[in-house]
């Protein structure tokens, strides 16, 4: 019981000595060192422990004046001028950004030159000028089927094959016209 | 809220209303303190300064955001500066300055020490920072919050980011890792300080 009440109590000396405890904590601790002496003589080395620790540790980078006012005229530059930091932090971001539009940029670029290869060359307007042509007065001459048949065996006595002719696809220039007379395309 | 922190308010308020002097009036306040722990944390001196520069140019330009509901401006102020020498401890850079040559050109002796007392003073002073950039940072950060800064557990919670038994913890773990450090210096009074 006493081994338990001992450890309690020592579990509790630096928030004892600092003055963290809850009252109720507090006032069990302090009647536990006023029962026991081992106990009390932890106390008693911790607590000028504690407070020699706090003494060195304050005496650790304690600075002299002309050195905090050098600190202070940094500060007053730096609430001046532009700070740092948020600017190392925007180079950063503007990089990542950057990238990111490259990222995007770059797949929408071949889209967009696929695209200009899909669509066709629109054909160029022109004036046309429709005629209504009848043979009597062109004086185109109306393939018949006979002349259209006869053609390849006179220009091709040996009997080769030469293209068929269409029967509505040229006139038959010096027949019974001019080439003037032919439609302007 | 206390007088001292009434007080801290209505200087803020000043800067808010764009009073110049304010600024100044926290600096006095609160600029040793700063540095003294950045210098305990990054054990260099330009280090230690360029980091409470910033702190303060940091603090002064958000001001606004300041919630002294939330925490006091100290426990404010020294949570910006952990966060800042967190990022110097990010970038590697070891420890390499010989303390013992600092601690002698920093810290005079009181006036009222014997030579032999000022001779003790400095080697005690000497091998407690010596531990101390054995530490690594996380502990030597609860260590010198709690003894170098006389912060409560649950102020060390909020400038550390972690929970208040985790600050605890850190406390107990860095006496043990600083009496293994310091036995063989020898030193009774160090030993006693590290008998918790
Ligand atoms: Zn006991």
């Amino acid at each position: 019981m006493q081994f338990a009440a001992c450890n309690h109590c020592r579990s509790h000396l630096i928030g004892y000595i600092n003055r963290e405890l809850t009252p109720a904590a507090r006032r069990r601790v302090a009647e536990h060192l006023d029962s026991c002496p081992a106990c009390y003589s932890v106390y008693l080395r911790k607590r000028d422990a504690a407070h020699e620790l706090a003494n060195g540790l304050t005496l650790i980078g304690r600075s002299d004046a002309p050195q905090l006012g050098d600190i202070w005229n940094a500060v007053q530059s730096g609430m001046a001028g532009p700070r740092r930091r948020p600017w190392q932090f925007q180079k950063q971001h503007s990089l990542v950004v950057l990238l990111l539009i490259i990222g995007l940029l770059l797949p929408w670029s071949f889209t967009q030159r696929q695209v200009v290869l899909a669509v066709p060359v629109p054909p160029t307007p022109r004036d046309t000028q429709i005629t209504q042509h009848t043979p009597s007065s062109t004086g185109f001459v109306a393939l018949e089927p006979a002349a259209t048949a006869a053609a390849p065996s006179t220009a091709n006595p040996g009997g080769t094959m030469t293209p068929r002719v269409e029967s509505n696809y040229a006139p038959l220039p010096g027949a019974n016209g001019e080439l003037n007379d032919l439609p302007n395309y | 809220m206390t007088q001292d922190a009434n007080e801290i308010k209505q200087i803020i308020a000043r800067c808010l209303q764009g009073d110049q002097t304010g600024y100044a009036a926290l600096y006095d306040q609160f600029g040793a303190g700063v540095y003294r722990l950045c210098y305990s944390l990054l054990l260099n001196r330009e280090d230690a300064e360029d980091i409470a520069q910033e702190t303060f140019v940091y603090a002064f330009k958000n001001l606004h955001r300041y919630k002294p509901e939330l925490a006091s401006f100290k426990t404010w102020l020294y949570t910006i500066a952990i966060c800042r020498c967190r990022n110097l401890y990010r970038r590697n850079r070891p420890i390499l300055i010989d303390l013992s040559t600092l601690l002698q050109n920093t810290l005079p002796a009181p006036t009222a020490d014997t030579p032999e007392a000022a001779m003790a003073r400095r080697s005690a002073q000497d091998a407690l920072e010596k531990a101390l950039a054995s530490l690594s940072p996380r502990l030597r950060e609860a260590i010198v919050l709690r003894y170098g800064h006389g912060l409560t557990y649950r102020e060390m919670a909020e400038v550390m980011g972690c929970p208040q038994k985790t600050a605890e913890s850190r406390v107990r773990l860095a006496h043990d890792a600083l009496r293994g450090r310091l036995q063989p210096i020898g030193q009774g009074l160090l030993e006693e300080l590290l008998s918790f």
